[in-house]
């Protein structure tokens, strides 16, 4: 696995599921899954994470991830979305908390495809709109 | 929505491809838009920094993508150099 992206899509999706976090691919890579394809220069995760999860987020993806535990915490807190950042791919993932009917069906209905170069493959949403965007924040 | 500069016959066929596509295929075309992007970004970096290293272009595409706050954040002062870009 050469590709940066790829790698850091196979530690994320890897972490996360040592975690036991449910998660998909949401946003833009999501709608251009059915929709029309467009560059994006982040990736959208919704997830069942909690604060405790998120705690140990850090030490579970290691030295090459930049993760605020505090603002993440915060973040849940007030169900807003937060941040983290690979540093070798110089890639943001911005962490969406699943709360509502909607982001339980989308977890749900998940279909696994393959990303990036093509060697990792993690759930993305089938049914998108933009209400994974905290309207809160 | 069709863009302007694509007419109703271009926008009609643009959407049969799209159309012929698996969501798997459409996903994969939106990672290589992402990767074009990126390296046209780093293209530019590489030619208003000619002596620049790999790894700093690199880094000066990122702060380009996030701004100077939050590149400082993640990466600290790996690019000491304030100018933006």
């Amino acid at each position: 696995m050469n590709d940066p992206v790829s790698r850091a899509l196979d530690e994320i999706q890897s972490a996360l599921n040592q975690l036991q976090v449910q998660f998909c691919i949401v946003g833009s890579l999501a709608s251009s899954a059915r929709g029309v394809p467009r560059a994006t220069m982040d990736i959208d995760l919704l997830t069942r994470i909690s604060r405790n999860q998120a705690d140990r987020l850090a030490a579970t993806l290691g030295a090459t991830w930049s993760v605020d535990v505090q603002a993440a915490r915060d973040a849940l807190e007030h169900g807003r979305a937060f941040n983290i950042f690979n540093l070798p791919a110089g890639l943001k993932f911005d962490f969406f908390p699943a709360f509502d009917d909607f982001h339980s069906a989308q977890l749900e209905r998940a279909t696994t495809m393959a990303l990036a170069d093509g060697t990792v493959r993690c759930p993305v949403a089938s049914a998108f709109t933009e209400s994974h965007v905290d309207p809160r924040s | 929505m069709r863009p302007a500069d694509t007419s109703p016959d271009a926008w009609r066929q643009y959407h049969e491809i799209l159309r012929r596509m698996s969501p798997e295929e459409k996903l994969q075309r939106a990672f290589e838009l992402s990767r074009l992007v990126r390296s046209l970004a780093e293209a530019g970096l590489r030619e208003r920094f000619p002596q620049a290293t790999g790894q700093e272009i690199f880094l000066r595409r990122v702060r380009q993508e996030w701004g100077p706050d939050l590149f400082r954040r993640v990466y600290g002062d790996a690019l000491p150099d304030e100018r933006s870009g």
